[in-house]
C-alpha cells in the first residue's frame, strides 16, 4: 500500500522544518524533538483516565499510574510501560497521550516506568531500572490494584526494545509475565534487514539516528549482537510471553519486529503481528496528524483487552 | 474577504496554539521572531499543519520554508499570498 496521505504530509513537513538546521541535531535537540511530538497526539476522547504519579517503594524510581474510569474495578489487569525514544529521550510527558489511550482502550491499568537514560546513564542501566520495577510492581500487585496473574509489559521503539530483553531475561527466575504488548519495537541495535536499508532516511526515523542511539547507549567491549541491546539476536525464543506486535510498513524497523514474530511462532509461543499499512514509526503517537492513528489504538487496545481475558 | 484584523487575530491565534508549552508567548508581537520565542522544529510541524487545517490551503512545497514560519508577519504574508485565487 502507498504511504498513508497524512503520514505522507506529516514527513514532508517534518523534512520542511529540519532545513533550517545547521549539522546533527544535540543531544538535548533530540530530547525536546522527541518531547515535542507529544503535541501530535490524538485529542482524548471517550471516557477518561485517572492518573497518578508515585516512586517505587524502595527505589528511586518514578512512575505514573494510568487507570481507566472504565472498568472501575478495584483489581485489574496492568501493564508495565516503556517509553520509547533511542534510550536517551523521551519520558512520562512524552508518552502520556499513548499510555492514556492504552488504559482506555485496553482496559487495564498501565504504569509507566521512568527509567533512567543514556547516556548519562548507559547500558544496563534502563535494562536494570526496569527489572526492578517490574519485581516491584509483581510483589506489591495488589498495592497497585493489579491482579498478579495478569501483568504484561509494554513498550513502543526502544521502549519495545527493553520490554522484549526484560522477558527474555525474566525467564531465569524472574516473575511471570503475562503478556508482551510492542509498538516498532527496536529488535536489533544495528539491523541490516531490508526496511532498513530501504527506509533509513526521510522516514521519520533516520538510519543515523539508530546509530547515534546505539552510540549514547553501548559501553565498550558491549557486542551490538548482544540479545540484551539486540534481542533478535538471541538463541532461544521458548517460554516467553503470548505477544502482541505492532509494526509500521514505512517503518525502517517494520522488518526486525515482523522477524521476532516468526521466532517466537517456531518457538511456540502466542503471538499476533499486525503490520499498519502506510503508516510510519511512531504513528500510534501522531493521532493529531494521522486520523489512521486512533482506529489502531483502538484495535490494539482491543486486542489487550482480549489477551487479559 | 476577511479583514487583515480579522485575519492577523486568527494567525496569532493559531501560532500561540502551536508553540511549545514553555515558551514565552505572552509578550508575541506580530513581527517577533518565533524561534527566540521558543519554537521547536516539531512546533513547526504542527503550526504548518495547523494552518493548513485553519484556513483550507495546501502549502506548496516551496513554500514549506522555515522563513515562512518565523513570525505571525510571516505566517499572515503566507496565508494572504495562498489564498489569492
Amino acid at each position: 500500500m502507498a504511504l498513508d496521505k497524512y503520514a505522507r504530509r506529516f514527513l514532508e513537513l517534518t523534512g520542511a522544518s529540519a532545513k533550517n538546521r545547521a549539522g546533527e541535531p544535540t543531544l538535548a535537540e533530540m530530547r525536546a524533538g522527541l518531547d515535542g511530538l507529544a503535541a501530535f497526539a490524538a485529542p482524548a476522547r471517550g471516557p477518561q483516565v485517572a492518573i497518578r504519579d508515585a516512586i517505587l517503594p524502595g527505589t528511586m524510581i518514578p512512575v505514573r499510574i494510568y487507570s481507566p474510569l472504565a472498568p472501575s474495578a478495584e483489581i485489574l489487569p496492568g501493564l508495565v510501560f516503556f517509553h520509547g525514544g533511542g534510550w536517551l529521550s523521551g519520558g512520562l510527558a512524552s508518552h502520556d497521550a499513548i499510555c492514556r489511550a492504552l488504559a482506555r482502550e485496553g482496559g487495564c491499568r498501565v504504569l509507566a516506568v521512568d527509567y533512567r537514560l543514556a547516556p548519562e546513564h548507559r547500558f544496563p542501566a534502563g535494562i536494570e531500572d526496569c527489572r526492578a520495577a517490574l519485581a516491584i510492581i509483581f510483589a506489591q500487585a495488589p498495592r497497585f490494584g493489579l491482579d498478579a496473574g495478569r501483568i504484561g509489559v509494554a513498550g513502543d521503539s526502544a521502549g519495545g526494545n527493553l520490554a522484549v530483553v526484560v522477558c527474555q531475561l525474566a525467564r531465569e527466575g524472574g516473575p511471570k509475565i503475562a503478556l508482551q504488548a510492542l509498538l516498532c519495537p527496536v529488535m536489533d541495535a544495528l539491523g541490516h534487514t531490508q526496511s532498513r536499508r530501504a527506509l533509513g532516511s526521510d522516514h521519520f526515523l533516520e538510519e543515523r539516528a539508530m546509530i547515534r542511539y546505539w552510540e549514547h547507549y553501548r559501553i565498550d567491549g558491549l557486542d551490538p549482537d548482544d540479545p540484551r541491546v539486540s534481542p533478535l539476536r538471541a538463541s532461544d525464543f521458548h517460554d516467553l510471553p503470548p505477544a502482541l506486535i505492532h509494526t509500521a510498513e514505512y517503518d525502517p524497523l517494520c522488518d526486525e519486529g515482523a522477524l521476532y514474530a516468526v521466532e517466537l511462532a517456531r518457538a511456540g509461543v502466542k503471538v499476533r503481528h499486525c503490520r499498519h499499512p502506510g503508516m510510519i514509526h511512531h504513528f500510534y503517537g501522531l493521532g493529531g496528524a494521522i486520523p489512521y492513528a486512533a482506529t489502531a489504538m483502538a484495535a490494539i487496545g482491543a486486542e489487550i483487552r482480549e489477551a487479559f481475558g | 474577504m476577511l479583514d487583515c484584523a480579522a485575519l492577523i487575530d486568527r494567525v496569532s491565534e493559531v501560532v500561540r496554539q502551536a508553540m511549545p508549552e514553555r515558551s514565552s508567548i505572552a509578550h508575541l508581537a506580530a513581527d517577533s521572531d518565533l524561534y527566540d520565542a521558543g519554537l521547536t522544529s516539531m512546533a513547526m510541524v504542527k503550526l504548518m499543519l495547523a494552518v493548513e487545517v485553519e484556513f483550507d490551503i495546501a502549502i506548496p512545497d516551496a513554500d514549506l520554508h522555515p522563513d515562512n514560519f518565523r513570525s505571525i508577519a510571516a505566517v499572515e504574508k503566507l496565508v494572504v499570498r495562498l489564498r489569492q485565487p
